[in-house]
């Protein structure tokens, strides 16, 4: 069995950075899209117009830089991710799509960035509170402010993964926010949330950002719900691919999780299911 | 059929959440979701309790008539001297159960409004109440539901009293969690508008950030000061907590909502939808 050990790998995927995982982060980069209301819906076409350069810090399989290039022929969007295996899928998506102003490189976020003072228009992290530890934000909020352009933004999307009445997926939750505790990667202050929520607009003033906003939007997966059938693969896909980091960590017997994985996708499509996920984007200019 | 978790402190209709009163205070604008309010004439506002929301409706609609229902005496009076003291006359408070069979006639009003009234009966109850409510709504008329969830903080304190109302919640039958982690209200609520027979369900999610510093920490500290004091006589009967642990933690509590690292933040949902 694989085994999660980020100390030794420098790599905090806690799904690991399989191409299954590849899998599991292209259906989220998909529902989460959808769900947010568009890549960037805060923002007016007047600021989009002015924005050229992009970063997308641990951009996964590069599902939101593909997009956004795609859809705003006047940027250059740039995407980092720690591991290899993401980044060269993603270089091939931008290739086979015949996209030259998209391009992805490694790495690591939780180390200087590399590249200039003041190279970017837009800044954004989506979900960084699942691959890096806490303790890594605020030096990663100083490489940000760094390297975009005065008057440039930051923008940092944080989500509470879901809300259910499935007892399996809740008992799931309890364990991977034990296990995300154990490891260092928990904003909680209560075991209950993920507790990134507050933490955003707290991580912009930090380090001087100004007129700080926020958006919440929400991912409904309950039966019968536009988004039913993506957050069932998405979701069911993460808690496969868990299955290392919850057993590794020790929160959970193999056994036992099994037995719940098994219910899990039971429950999810039963008729009765309900199921939300809220995320909250907070962005913030550089003076 | 409707007892309150705050039933002994005789404030049956103390709310666990006020998420959206900041938002209405600043803009003046209760219903901010419904694209036409023109065609809203007569609100009935469910378990209205001190009035905030039905005052501030009916000052923001001048055109609107707000009647707020809440079963304790107290509570309609207070409500009632609020309205005539900001000179209010288009909102009436009148003492009738809102969770029972409403003394009203069917089709009484073009938008029923219930805010964060998880907690006041059981989970179970929910669809009888809601028939109710449809009962009271005139044909294409809108019955409008709002929840939250738990208050999501970076504080301990704080948040493990929130923790604490979860458990109880669930251990009562009042929540809609299979164990008890949240309240799992937020989900539940388009389909049981559907089930009630309710068309054209829609969903709107919003959030207050109440940290410190912020323009809402004022009047919510204030709130939950007020809410997990009364609360705390539920939470000791239901068995979460000891009358030692949980003074012990409100204090802590008090200390964490005055100080300059306060983060808290509240997504709530409304979900509303027409009666055919």
């Amino acid at each position: 069995m694989e085994t999660y050990d980020p100390a030794k790998t420098k790599n905090w995927y806690i799904l690991g950075d399989s191409s299954t995982e590849g899998v599991h982060l292209i259906e989220q980069d998909v529902n989460f899209n959808t769900s947010m209301g568009g890549l960037l819906p805060e923002q007016s076409q007047e600021s989009l117009s002015h924005i050229y350069h992009v970063l997308d810090v641990a951009c996964g399989p590069g599902g939101w830089a593909l997009e956004l290039g795609q859809a705003h022929a006047h940027m250059q969007v740039t995407g980092i991710d720690i591991s290899a295996n993401m980044i060269e899928y993603a270089n091939a998506q931008a290739r086979a799509s015949g996209l030259d102003n998209v391009s992805f490189k490694v790495g690591n976020i939780t180390e200087p960035l590399d590249f200039s003072d003041a190279s970017f228009d837009l800044v954004n992290a989506r979900h960084i509170e699942e691959v890096i530890p806490v303790t890594a934000f605020p030096p990663l909020f100083q490489e940000l402010f760094r390297i975009t352009r005065r008057g440039g933004i930051i923008r940092i999307t944080g989500s509470e993964w879901g809300v259910t009445n499935s007892f399996a997926y809740e008992t799931l939750m309890r364990q991977l926010l034990r296990a995300s505790r154990i490891a260092g990667l928990d904003f909680s202050a209560d075991g209950r949330n993920i507790g990134i929520a507050p933490w955003l607009r707290r991580f912009l003033r930090d380090v001087g950002c100004v007129n700080i906003q926020e958006r919440p939007s929400f991912l409904d997966f309950s039966a019968g719900a536009l988004q039913q059938s993506g957050g069932y693969r998405d979701l069911t896909l993460a808690f496969e691919l868990m299955q290392p980091f919850l057993v590794g960590v020790g929160v959970v017997a193999p056994q036992e999780f099994e037995e719940l994985k098994q219910r899990l996708s039971v429950e999810m499509l039963e008729d009765s299911f309900r199921g939300i996920v809220y995320t909250l984007t907070a962005w913030g200019q550089k003076p | 059929m409707a007892t309150s978790p705050f039933a002994e402190q005789r404030a049956t209709t103390t709310r666990l959440f006020n998420f959206d009163l900041p938002f209405i205070k600043k803009t003046d604008q209760p219903l901010p979701e419904q694209a036409d309010i023109s065609p809203i004439h007569r609100v009935l506002d469910i378990a209205s309790g001190s009035g905030e929301w039905a005052i501030a409706t009916a000052q923001a609609y001048p055109h609107m008539q707000i009647v707020g229902i809440d079963n304790d005496a107290a509570m309609v009076e207070s409500a009632r001297a609020q309205a005539k003291a900001r000179g209010v006359d288009n909102v009436h408070f009148t003492l009738m159960n809102p969770f029972q069979t409403l003394d009203m006639p069917d089709g009484s009003f073009d938008l029923v409004n219930a805010r964060f009234i998880t907690g006041f009966i059981p989970a179970e109850a929910w669809p009888q109440v809601l028939q109710e409510f449809l009962r009271v709504t005139r044909p294409g008329g809108c019955i409008r539901l709002t929840e939250g969830e738990l208050p999501i903080s970076s504080n301990p304190a704080f948040a493990n009293i929130g923790g604490m109302i979860s458990q109880a919640l669930f251990t009562t039958g009042r929540s809609f969690s299979p164990e008890g982690r949240l309240l799992s209200s937020t989900p539940a609520l388009e389909r049981l508008l559907q089930d009630a027979g309710c068309q054209d369900t829609r969903q709107v999610v919003s959030i207050t950030n109440f940290s410190a510093g912020m323009e809402a920490h004022a009047d919510l500290s204030q709130d939950f000061s007020r809410t997990y004091r009364l609360v705390q006589p539920f939470l000791l009967k239901a068995g979460v907590t000891t009358q030692e642990e949980i003074e012990q933690l409100y204090q802590q509590m008090q200390g964490e909502i005055h100080s300059d690292d306060f983060g808290a933040v509240g997504f709530y949902l409304t979900v509303w939808g027409k009666k055919p």
